[in-house]
């Protein structure tokens, strides 16, 4: 267990069953925690990334071309021991996870020796992979991490036409192989206009290979993700039925836990689920530079892996965190910046605006609003926005008492 | 036909922590203040955060029942952590106010 001062009291990480929590000042104490200082001047950021993104490579042969990082088959990485250095610094500010990704991290011989650093770190590596190259032996050493997810958009022909060639059954048995040895894992789901009829399947076929969790991801407009994206983003009446869309299905697949990424939050939103609820679990909107920052191949810091302009070394992460000017502006944009409509949007605090990413592609302005959410395009349009109903009846599940 | 959807309560999460407590050896001990978030599971996606949707199908009463039984885990795993001194009891309140180390600490279980 660690527990680590922060405004509100603390957060504590545990591992049996992983969670994070947010505790108050009062527990916080009781669990060993000396707080006085911060809790007496609170500054109303955390005191530290929860998680980074660590790409350990940008190396991969796929060719994706959807691919966010751009990977190439002799993509760059930089050496062990930068990144070694790197995460020894991560873990020195309080870190509580970190996410391996690339490019194809299991290219990379030195991951194992790279994770277990971590671990003896205090650090918790959790990984994505493309499932390339999994064995069963790998699968074994696989279990240095919390969770391994497996990058899979969709089966047979949806996987193609997401990412170029049909990689379905490699990524499918490469989950099989990690639920076999006991690892906890799940796939990464590029949920799009071209993939999201094919999701049912999908998770059908997670369960049958004892897959846990399917995380949904947003198609973003970065690296070569740009080429295509206006063909490939949820239309408008997909996003608003996406709440209703998801429920449903996980209603119908009950041993998945179904996750959406933070740039789906808008789109969440449209249905006005209950803020208090999502705040409870920890549901989370853009928390870059905050809750979550990003290490590129090179070991330079941004606030999220899909903002291009670095900010520094990973060093700006733990020594400039308070004072750089660039994390200070994404912290405060919702309180200070946000224009309409998300200045008088209900869910501004959790939202946070949206996808900056997509705003960067979209209108070159991080600090734009959302151009995919529903509550922006009828705003754009001089509409009144009207909420989707969360479930088909018209009811919200979570108010059976 | 119409299918009958599945208990609200169940889903991994909701089954992994009613297990939880049914493998609790009696009640937790006591474990004074609050859970005021709870951010279950890891986040193996080096790109962006995950946030759990299904707890949405979860009933409010679930909500709260689940806050209770991760106070329990973590009051149970401080107590094998930091045996002493010992927790204090679910009535010792403590004051805001009061002023204590000043310095920030990180209490953890890394080997120094």
């Amino acid at each position: 267990m660690k527990v680590r001062v922060e405004d509100f009291g603390a957060i504590v990480a545990i591992d049996d069953p992983p969670a994070l929590l947010h505790v108050d000042p009062t527990m916080a104490r009781a669990l060993g925690a000396q707080g006085e200082a911060r809790w007496a001047s609170p500054r109303g950021w955390l005191s530290a990334p929860t998680e980074v993104h660590v790409l350990v490579t940008e190396r991969c042969p796929a060719g994706c071309p959807s691919c966010y990082v751009g990977a190439t088959p002799d993509g760059p990485e930089r050496p062990k021991e930068e990144v070694m250095r790197a995460l020894q610094r991560l873990a020195d500010a309080g870190v509580f996870h970190v996410a391996l990704g690339g490019g194809e991290s299991i290219l990379r011989e030195d991951l194992w020796e790279i994770a277990a650093y971590a671990r003896a770190l205090g650090l918790v590596p959790n990984l994505t992979t493309s499932g390339m190259g999994m064995t069963a032996r790998v699968a074994e050493r696989c279990r240095v991490f919390g969770q391994v997810n497996v990058s899979l958009d969709g089966l047979g022909t949806v996987y193609q036409a997401s990412r170029g060639y049909d990689g379905a059954a490699g990524a499918l048995r490469a989950l099989r192989l990690l639920a076999e040895a006991g690892v906890s894992c799940g796939a990464n789901t590029v949920l799009c206009h071209r993939t999201l009829p094919g999701l049912p399947a999908l998770l059908a076929a997670l369960e049958k290979v004892g897959a846990h969790e399917v995380e949904l991801l947003r198609y973003k407009p970065t690296g070569r993700g740009t080429r295509d994206y206006e063909e490939r983003a949820l239309h408008e009446a997909e996003a608003r039925a996406l709440l209703p869309t998801l429920l449903a299905m996980a209603q119908r697949h009950p041993s998945l836990n179904l996750k959406i990424d933070c740039s789906f939050v808008p789109f969440l939103c449209a249905a006005d689920p209950p803020l208090e609820l999502l705040e409870r679990f920890g549901v989370i909107g853009c928390e870059a530079g905050n809750v979550l920052a990003a290490v590129r191949a090179d070991l330079q810091a941004t606030p999220c892996s899909f903002i291009e302009a670095p900010i520094g070394g990973v060093d700006v992460l733990v020594d400039a965190w308070d004072s750089d000017a660039t994390l200070l502006r994404w912290r405060a944009y919702h309180e200070r910046e946000a224009p309409e409509p998300c200045a008088s949007c209900p869910y501004r605090t959790l939202c946070k605006g949206g996808c900056k990413a997509v705003s960067v592609h979209v209108h070159g302005d991080p600090f734009h609003p959302d151009p995919e959410c529903p509550r922006v395009r009828a705003w754009n349009r001089g509409e009144t926005f009207v909420a989707v109903p969360l479930t088909p009846n018209g009811g919200h599940p979570h108010a059976r008492q | 036909m119409t299918q009958t959807p599945p208990p609200l309560e169940h889903g991994h999460w909701a089954q992994r922590l009613q297990a939880e407590a049914a493998r609790a050896d009696g009640p937790a001990p006591p474990l004074p203040g609050r859970i005021l978030r709870a951010k279950l599971g890891y986040n193996p996606n080096s790109s962006s955060i995950g946030s759990l949707i299904s707890v949405l199908l979860w009933s409010s009463a679930f909500a709260a029942v689940a806050i209770n039984i991760l106070q329990g885990v973590v009051a149970r795993q401080a107590l094998g952590a930091h045996p002493r001194p010992a927790l204090p009891s679910a009535g010792d309140q403590h004051s805001e106010a009061t002023a204590g180390s000043a310095g920030e600490t990180v209490a953890d279980e890394r080997p120094s």
